[in-house]
């Protein structure tokens, strides 16, 4: 069994590779202490973190062998639950030749160029876009192949053989015909002495039996008996606690603040203003959090964000009748087709805002130095946290060290700033270690939201009843545009929402799409199935809705336009099939949605089954089949799409934060509703391998659930549902 | 005050008696396995055992367990928690992993009061602790599993 275990940063990151100016993501601010207690312990210095300090020999940024024959994979991406931290050893290990029970795991937060997340933004160490395999896919091969082929240089080295007398498996090198073998331990010290290949050869699919394998999570001992450590769960020498609280909207500052009788309870050692709040550091959490309830502030409010949710559904709608920036992928001529189309359908679509109700809520653990300081949180970049933490303490971004624990559950949410902000505030003011804990409220009221948008679609149809022209237009608020203006700055308009609004995934001849920004008073950001949760919904809905107009079976109706992509057709077949579509049992009703992206390079389709009881809708099955390329794990695919469909029925059933004057109105999971067990279909996924590069798969499972459910809601009520949560909007769930 | 804390006797020293068991447990025992989630009992992930039963720990007093046995997942033991955390590896039901030792502690409960449950039992037992991963189906595969075992006395590996 491999271990995961943490592998520290290394001083002195290289900063090429931060190429922002840490002013523009945060916002400056003074924060002077009110209380500060003398006599306090200075913090621990920081750890230089050599190489030695996790063993082996490093070949190179993703790899290193020991004399012990352990091979440990660096993994710059951050294990959220999706099994990178599984998948990415898997690749190196079957490219490498080496033995899966010798293989360990290793997270680096160095922000070195090979790390570099090429596919999203730039310059950023980021995990993020479900881009993890299928980005570091050839670089990580090309990493083991050069360790593979210096093992063998090594290798003949002292036999006297040509190299490709050599093979090299289970962490052995091998002379085939004299069977002759060295293990990688034996090798390690003079393989890294090996000069280092330029153009490694690559192995072949079928030389790499590891690919493919339903290898068990590298992870799921840990996560199975506690020790595995989160965020939340790093406890630094000396350190204290610190509860906050924010202001009631986005851009509060504390006008006044009475802090005497916080300041006199129990082990309290600082009672001060945040940039958004207020903030007790105790000896203890829960003396940080009784502490807090004594605290008395006011806030002076930002007027600009106190809309609720019913004017800015208004100002969306009213979005929709100005003119939007239009989708790149626009071709044909949608008005002249849609003026000679037989019928048209029409339909406006809300999506409510979301909260990602990650179970660990945000925190951050800080020490700071004089001129430096190490963060200990769940990041999901740590560039970003180390830009957050050196803008707020007017240091070098250098001088951050970042720790990456695992992360209880990501979504797109560990993007914020102000955890890491105040942590390092906080630490600095109190002279000690600190961690800042958010409490369920807090995290959802500051969370940086999934968008809010309403959607106006029209789908042109030709006499044979197939699509002729379509017609999309969104108004919400973009992710790039909110949480990477730098990135927006060069390249609006495109954002999320514009991004994939005409994707492509249906051959229709003519399409039109625009998107109107509406800037929301809340924080915008990330979210697992982002804008293809919508753009698929209102799509798939809509050529459902063509489908029975046009009284043709929704499946041979999507195969019929499916005819020229026999991957797509492929898919939708399986889905079928696997579902054992029409023939649903008696009383129930099935629905079925499919999706191609070519940013994920995937193609899924789901059915959901639906049951009416007398207690009301119950979602009793859900079938998907997916061809996203190649697979590396197809245990650790079916797990994440089962957990997207989960995601995304959660989404479209359940979830709604609402807004008055600007804050939301959800406290808790107690008002803010996620699918829960005894809520959760059965469900049954088909994952194909096909071709030699893998695509994605973390976010896919919530592309199309929503419109497989709205499908099948059509056909057991015989009305559409356009308006998300189907539970706030007409659909009585059991 | 004195708890019995996965097996020890361990005293707590001036804490305060509306202190929720978990703040003693994650704060001053130093034990992280067990989570908080939501403060209120809502989502479970800080499940734990006070004897032998499921608590929810985040809203539980610490002046409640006085004297009484308080078991986290790093003091979990026995045929019923080898089975559970065994089903749970073999099959790889962590995803984010951050609720399972609160799925963990619900599950060896229910298996520990009804060795054969049923999904209704399981779907019961199980639905105060929420997943935002998604991993429900897996879980309760793992349990079946688990119970399984424990009727056929299988031992894996």
């Amino acid at each position: 069994m491999a271990n995961v275990d943490k592998f520290p940063p290394a001083a002195g990151m290289d900063r090429r590779d931060f190429i922002f100016g840490s002013a523009a993501f945060v916002l400056a601010f003074h924060m002077p202490p009110l209380a500060a207690q003398p006599g306090r312990k200075g913090p621990p210095a920081p750890k230089s973190a050599p190489i030695a300090d996790f063993g082996g020999q490093r070949f190179n940024a993703f790899l290193t062998v020991g004399s012990d024959d352990i091979a440990t994979a660096i993994i710059a991406q951050t294990e959220g639950g999706q099994g990178n931290s599984t998948g990415m050893p898997q690749v190196i290990a079957a490219e490498l030749g080496a033995d899966w029970n010798k293989m360990r795991v290793q997270f680096s937060t160095e922000r070195r160029q090979e790390f570099i997340n090429t596919k999203l933004y730039k310059g950023l160490v980021l995990t993020a876009g479900s881009s993890s395999v299928s980005l570091f896919y050839e670089p990580m091969r090309r990493a083991a192949a050069a360790t593979r082929e210096m093992f063998v240089a090594a290798a003949v080295m002292r036999w006297g053989v040509a190299p490709g007398e050599c093979d090299v498996e289970n962490s052995k090198v091998v002379h085939r015909s004299s069977g002759r073998r060295f293990t990688f331990g034996e090798l390690a010290e003079a393989a890294a002495r090996q000069s280092v290949p330029q153009n490694p050869s690559l192995r072949k699919l079928s030389d790499m039996p590891l690919i493919g394998q339903r290898v068990q999570r590298l992870d799921a001992e840990a996560k199975s008996n506690g020790s595995a450590r989160f965020g939340l769960d790093f406890k630094a020498p000396g350190m204290l606690w610190a509860a906050v609280r924010h202001g009631p909207v986005r851009g509060s500052t504390v006008a006044s603040l009475d802090a005497e009788a916080a300041r006199k309870a129990p082990g309290v050692r600082l009672v001060t203003k945040i940039p958004q709040g207020v903030a007790v550091v105790a000896d203890h959490y829960w003396q940080a959090a009784k502490a807090l309830q004594l605290v008395r502030e006011t806030y002076t409010q930002n007027p600009e964000n106190q809309v609720s949710t019913r004017d800015l559904n208004g100002l969306l709608r009213a979005g929709l009748d100005q003119p939007g920036d239009p989708a790149p992928q626009n071709h044909g001529d949608v008005p002249t087709a849609m003026a000679s189309a037989a019928q048209v359908l029409e339909a406006e679509f809300t999506f409510p805002i979301l909260y990602h109700s990650c179970l660990e809520p945000v925190s951050c653990t800080a020490s700071v130095m004089a001129d430096a300081c190490e963060i200990w949180l769940s990041t999901k970049s740590p560039t970003l946290d180390a830009g957050f933490a050196a803008a707020a303490l007017g240091i070098d971004p250098a001088k951050v060290i970042v720790h990456n624990e695992y992360q209880g559950g990501d979504f797109g949410r560990r993007s914020g700033f102000e955890h890491v902000t105040e942590a390092v505030l906080l630490s600095k003011a109190a002279g000690r270690p600190v961690k800042v804990m958010w409490t369920r409220d807090e995290d959802i009221r500051n969370d940086q939201f999934r968008t809010s948008a309403i959607m106006r679609a029209r789908l042109g149809l030709g006499p044979d009843g197939m699509p002729v022209a379509w017609d999309v237009r969104t108004a919400s608020d973009g992710v790039w545009r909110q949480l990477f203006p730098w990135f927006y700055a060069e390249m609006r308009p495109l954002d999320l929402p514009l991004l994939t609004l005409v994707a492509g995934g249906y051959p229709i001849p003519s399409e039109y799409g625009s998107y109107r920004v509406v800037p929301h008073p809340v924080r915008i950001g990330a979210f697992r199935g982002n804008s293809d949760q919508m753009n698929g919904y209102v799509l798939d809905v809509m050529i459902d809705e063509a489908a029975h107009a046009t009284r043709q079976d929704p499946v041979a109706y999507r195969l019929k336009l499916l005819a020229g992509d026999p991957r797509a057709a492929n898919i939708v077949r399986r889905a079928a099939a696997l579902a054992g579509w029409g023939q649903a049992p008696p009383g129930r009703s099935q629905g079925i949605a499919y999706i191609q992206s070519d940013f994920y390079a995937t193609r899924i389709a789901v059915v959901v089954e639906v049951a009416k009881t007398s207690n009301g809708i119950r979602v009793t099955r859900a079938f998907a089949a997916c061809d996203s390329g190649l697979l590396i794990n197809p245990m650790l695919c079916e797990h994440c799409i089962e957990g997207g469909i989960i995601f995304g029925l959660s989404n479209s059933m359940f979830e709604e934060v609402t807004l008055t004057d600007g804050a939301a109105d959800q406290k808790n999971f107690n008002d803010y509703r996620l699918m829960r067990m005894n809520e959760a279909p059965d469900i049954q996924v088909e994952v194909i391998s096909v071709g030699e590069t893998p695509g994605s798969i973390g976010e896919i499972g919530t592309f199309p659930v929503g419109a497989a459910l709205c499908n099948a809601l059509y056909r057991a009520n015989g009305k559409r549902y356009w308006a998300q949560p189907f539970a706030k909007n007409g659909v009585a769930f059991e | 005050m004195k708890l019995i804390l996965n097996g020890q006797e361990r005293v707590l020293d001036e804490v305060a008696p509306d202190m929720p068991l978990l703040w003693a447990i994650r704060d001053l025992a130093g034990l992280t396995g067990t989570k908080f989630g939501c403060g209120m009992a809502f989502c479970g992930v800080c499940t734990v055992h006070v004897d032998g039963k499921p608590v929810r720990s985040c809203s539980y007093p610490v002046s409640a367990v006085a004297g009484r046995k308080v078991t986290t997942i790093e003091g979990v033991s026995g045929p019923v928690a080898r089975a559970i955390q065994g089903a749970w590896t073999r099959n790889s039901v962590p995803q984010c992993g951050y609720c399972q030792s609160g799925q963990i502690m619900s599950a060896i409960a229910l298996l520990a009061e009804n060795a054969r449950p049923s999904r209704e039992d399981i779907e019961t037992a199980m639905s105060g602790n929420l997943c935002r991963c998604g991993t429900y189906k897996r879980i309760k595969a793992a349990i079946v599993e688990a119970s399984l075992d424990l009727a056929t006395g299988v031992k894996h590996g």
